[in-house]
């Protein structure tokens, strides 16, 4: 954590320069449409402290109002974890805050403020949102730092949408739960602090909520991305009526029985090293990987169209399918790539075909057992 | 004033006014589009590209693992990307081109300067070329654009940003402030009008110069901080790349007075022998005054001149020589090379006379000297035919008394002198022989190659022909299991040869060794030392540290000169002979190998000045694996190693041997290595 803060340092600069520059352009100037927007949308976002404080975890965060009556969408973080939760509004009025609900997939909670007036407060229409494409300007809003104190303004950073990719990342050692497609932006907008502000266009809509501190799977760096609206509406919607989403919303998408290197007749080379390459040791004569033409020293590259770099990604790429879904390999071969179609069951049902070829008995079992199969897998749709 | 306040009234209207907001809003639209747009020009050329294996990790860094980004440079299949995505030296790679196929991909070469890789794809039509942005139009402030295809396939990255600097890097690359990082790291930076500004990579001050990686830069991403090698450039160079296939920095071989970069002029202390500049002619005190034309008042200019060339380029230079009125200019060429060749000892030609010299025991020395009243120096055993010393007219019993301006007393004192020049340089050297003083001039020439004939070398020692019974004793080293086994000859030498020969295991095999190599050892004064594998398999690596633990007890033993320390094996055991040889390069003055190519994991070390290993391999006729030994022999040489090359003569029932003429060979090789 502490390695982590030095390697801010920098982005905090960019941070506080384009705060400031928000303040200038009130003056008249060709982007008085711009000022309009960024100071719009500064008022539907609050900053949130709580719990931290030690060890460089701070004890605030940022949310966003998503109603007049003050529901605020947030972060689910340890900041939450008190009962004297204080919400700051943009005009500097301080309220207590309560946690309706939460959801742990995402990381989002939903709180109420305790609002003693009948203020109707601004807010963002979740409902309205529209999406953004890649290469749209953004805005990204947040107490980052916690620069912005008592009715200070929250800081506003701007950038571009640099691409909406699924969230492939990891916060230590750890692999985010959430996998969803996320705006992947330009600014240094996930910065301690930042987490439950707002991604908006340059008309000030909503475009989705600034995510915790993050770093990519694949290169280490670290990421600045906001979760879309159309990813959690409806999340929102249960934790607005005060239900938490349980563990069962934790898109358990494994497969029941995970598909393996064996189950299609493939031996790789035996991984000595990270990254092993994964080439073809053996293939068993008569399996999927047979039929399809698999021979030793054929390199995968492809598993379903997912790359496969070493022994270790194959491995992972197979079982995120069934034992028995049919896959697409592609293997290098000579310089030439080729690819190749595996049904460990089409394998399995040849076998008892060729021993059972005069028995009809037999072979109407088999068709009653694909129609089983069949059904299994309908209601496992449902 | 009155003009003033209208004018102020005036903005305050506007200001408040539809119309304006409505023309910023119109900017903000037009500027998207615009961005959009120049993105999308180039979209098309920017290719994802995939690896498989590779090292997990580089400069103790994570190597990256996801896909990263290339950019189509020619329509026929060639990508450029950045160094960084290789970093980790992938088994294969895999490009997606624009229409969605995947096609496998070669190294063409690099560009180790700008931390640039050539990529070639196999391709059905035409790809997709970008154009180049003119670099003379390109300012500071400009929109620049960071294209990557990291994150999706189907479609670029995007971050926006301006053009920072021009120039940097030596004058290698342009700098941004737009995010750049592994995201986009090979990807094209983009201007406002769909052009290509450069390739984004990672860079460092040091990147080029060998002494970071391709990680080098990286540490910076998007921090606001990015680089892009122009187009403009590499489009320049392409065909020249894909014809050389790497392209590296070029060198000089000076050094430079120390100080400022930015305030010393460039004036050279040192020129590397056989440098492009020593080729040049330049020498110590020039001072460089312009390149190609440019003025070069610091050594920072001369930098920025340099590191934009590659070697193999030639560069016209003006040199400054002398000091006031006396000062010249000269007009040089030099030809940049992408390494200077390694260090070579100088050689006079001569082999001292052992049995005055011992560096070791100076009391002693001085005694004798004193109690025969000869004159303080090196005297000459024998002149190597043909060598700068006969040339000069040097012959056996003269005492070198001064080289150059030094005075010499002892061989080590000489050798430390030569050290300290190279071949093709002048020297002076002061001779007494009888009662004269004799300077003679000559030109250092290299090492000799050649093994020196018999009647060249008369023997040391003759009393003992090697005849009687042979008698091994033993030498064993505390916790070691093995046993090495010695024959010492019967004259007992006081300062012997030392030959470490990797035989096989057992006594039987000693004693056969030994016994042919009896006579050559007995007339050159050599101690055979054959210590044995700990496996009977054969020498391995595993008997390295065996050795290594040896090695000091054997010299303690027998007290040998210092410059004839050698050791020898024959397939295998001569593998394991050149990788102790490297390893001991300090105490190990000679190495003999027979049919033994280097060890393919060796990483050979450069010659260097105060080490003196000299090589001799011996070669069977016929042997299958000649054309391997003859490439390793041109490594050595260039590695700086003198390396002389033997066909032994005969072979007896398929089993090569060592036959006696090879024999006295390696003998009066040894016997030679002190040559200076």
């Amino acid at each position: 954590m502490l390695s982590l803060r030095s390697s801010q340092r920098i982005r905090i600069a960019a941070a506080f320069v384009f705060a400031t520059t928000a303040i200038a352009l009130a003056n008249c100037a060709p982007a008085a449409s711009l000022h309009n927007t960024i100071r719009d949308a500064q008022r539907k976002v609050v900053k949130i402290y709580g719990a931290g404080g030690l060890s460089g975890l701070e004890a605030y965060q940022t949310g966003i109002l998503i109603s007049s009556e003050g529901h605020v969408l947030t972060v689910q973080s340890y900041v939450l974890d008190t009962d004297d939760l204080a919400i700051v509004l943009d005009d500097g009025r301080k309220r207590k805050g309560e946690l309706l609900g939460s959801d742990p997939f995402r990381e989002l909670a939903v709180l109420k403020l305790q609002l003693d007036e009948d203020a109707a407060l601004p807010h963002f229409n979740l409902n309205a949102a529209p999406t953004a494409s890649v290469g749209d300007r953004v805005l990204a809003l947040s107490n980052l730092f916690n620069i912005a104190g008592g009715d200070e303004p929250v800081s506003v950073l701007h950038g571009v949408v640099t691409a909406l990719a699924p969230l492939d990342a990891r916060r230590g050692a750890f692999e985010s739960a959430f996998r969803g497609r996320v705006y992947i932006v330009d600014a240094a907008a996930n910065n301690p602090g930042a987490a439950g502000g707002a991604l908006v266009n340059w008309q000030g809509e909503l475009l989705g909520l600034l995510g915790k501190e993050l770093r990519s799977r694949s290169t280490g760096a670290w990421l600045h991305y906001a979760i879309p609206v159309d990813q959690f509406i409806d999340a929102v919607d249960t934790m607005r009526r005060g239900e938490s989403l349980g563990a069962g919303d934790l898109a358990g998408s494994a497969p029941a029985e995970p598909l393996k290197l064996a189950d299609l007749g493939v031996a790789l080379v035996p991984e000595l090293l990270p990254r092993t390459p994964p080439y073809i040791d053996a293939v068993h004569p008569g399996s999927a990987a047979d039929r399809a033409g698999l021979r030793r020293d054929d390199l995968v590259v492809f598993v379903e169209g997912e790359a496969t770099a070493s022994y270790a990604a194959v491995v992972e790429a197979l079982g995120r399918h069934e034992k028995f879904d049919a896959v697409r390999i592609s293997v290098l071969r000579d310089g030439e790539l080729i690819e190749a179609s595996l049904d460990p069951e089409a394998a399995v049902d040849e076998s008892d075909a060729s021993e059972a070829e005069s028995s009809d008995e037999q072979s109407g079992e088999k068709a009653l057992e694909e129609a089983q199969r069949d059904g299994t897998e309908e209601e496992a749709g449902e | 004033m009155q003009s003033f306040r209208i004018l102020s009234i005036f903005l305050a209207t506007a200001c408040a006014s539809v119309s304006l907001l409505q023309a910023a809003d119109d900017l903000a639209r037009l500027e998207q589009q615009s961005l959009n747009a120049a993105a999308e020009a180039v979209a098309d050329s920017v290719v994802q590209i995939r690896t498989v294996g590779g090292l997990d990790r580089v400069d103790d860094q994570t190597a990256i693992q996801g896909p990263t980004t290339g950019l189509i440079v020619g329509e026929d299949g060639y990508i450029i990307s950045s160094a960084f995505n290789f970093a980790q030296q992938p088994t294969s790679i895999l490009v997606r081109l624009p229409d969605g196929e995947q096609r496998p991909a070669e190294i063409v070469g690099r560009d180790t300067s700008r931390m640039l890789v050539l990529l070639k794809v196999e391709t059905d039509g035409d790809l997709p070329v970008p154009t180049a942005a003119p670099l003379a139009d390109v300012r500071p402030g400009d929109w620049a654009i960071a294209l990557g295809r990291t994150y999706s396939a189907e479609q670029v990255s995007i971050s926006v940003g301006v053009v920072s600097a021009l120039n940097r890097m030596q004058g290698r690359a342009l700098q941004t402030d737009a995010n750049v990082s592994a995201t986009n790291y090979g990807g094209p930076l983009v201007d406002i009008y769909g052009r290509v500004l450069g390739v984004l990579v990672p860079m460092s001050p040091q990147s080029g110069t060998g002494e970071t990686s391709a990680m080098a830069g990286s540490e910076f991403y998007d921090s606001g901080i990015g680089f892009a090698v122009p187009l403009e450039h590499v489009y320049e160079v392409l065909d020249r790349w894909k014809k050389e296939n790497d392209l590296k920095r070029g060198l000089l071989g000076v050094s430079l007075k120390p100080g400022n970069p930015h305030a010393t002029p460039p004036a050279i202390t040192a020129v590397w022998p056989r440098s492009p500049a020593a080729k040049a002619g330049w020498k110590p005190d020039d001072v460089i005054v312009s390149i190609d034309g440019e003025p070069i008042d610091t050594q920072t200019d001369l930098r920025f001149q340099t590191a934009t060339h590659y070697a193999g380029d030639e560069l016209k230079v003006i040199i400054r020589r002398g000091e006031g009125d006396n000062a010249e200019e000269l007009e040089t060429r030099v030809t940049l090379a992408d390494d200077l060749p390694a260090y070579q000892h100088a050689f006079l030609g001569v082999l001292p006379d052992r049995t005055v010299t011992r560096e070791d025991d100076k009391a002693e020395e001085e005694d004798d000297e004193n109690a025969d009243s000869e004159v303080a120096g090196v005297k000459v055993r024998t002149v190597w035919p043909d060598s700068p010393a006969d040339e000069a007219g040097i012959e056996p019993g003269d005492v070198i008394t001064k080289l150059g301006d030094e005075a010499v007393k002892t061989a080590s004192e000489a050798i430390a002198q030569l050290n300290a020049r190279s071949p093709g340089e002048e020297l002076a050297v002061h001779i007494a022989r009888d009662e004269d003083e004799l300077q003679l001039d000559v030109e250092l020439a290299e090492l000799p190659l050649k093994v020196l004939s018999s009647s060249d070398l008369p023997s040391t020692s003759d009393e003992d022909h090697g005849e009687g019974e042979l008698k091994l004793e033993e030498l064993k080293l505390p916790e070691m299991p093995q046993t090495a086994r010695f024959y010492k000859p019967a004259s007992d030498p006081s300062r012997p040869g030392l030959l470490i020969w990797l035989g096989g295991s057992g006594e039987e095999s000693a004693k056969e060794l030994a016994e042919t190599w009896r006579r050559s050892l007995a007339r050159d004064g050599i101690v055979l030392l054959m210590p044995e594998p700990a496996s009977a398999a054969g020498w391995s690596s595993d008997d390295m540290e065996y050795l290594v633990r040896l090695l000091p007890t054997a010299i303690r033993r027998f007290n040998p000169d210092r410059s004839r320390i050698v050791i020898a094996g024959e397939g295998k055991a001569g593998q394991m002979a050149y990788a102790f040889a490297f390893a001991a390069k300090k105490l190990i003055r000679g190495v003999v190998t027979i049919d033994s190519p280097l060890p393919r994991t060796l990483e050979l070390p450069e010659n260097s000045a105060n080490e003196r290993l000299a090589i001799l391999a011996i070669e069977s006729p016929d042997t299958p694996m000649a054309s391997l030994m003859r490439r390793d022999r041109e490594k050595l040489a260039e590695a700086g190693y003198p390396v002389t090359h033997v066909t032994r003569r005969e072979q007896r029932d398929g089993i090569a041997v060592i036959d006696s003429p090879t024999r006295s060979k390696v003998a009066r090789w040894i016997d030679g290595l002190d040559r200076f």
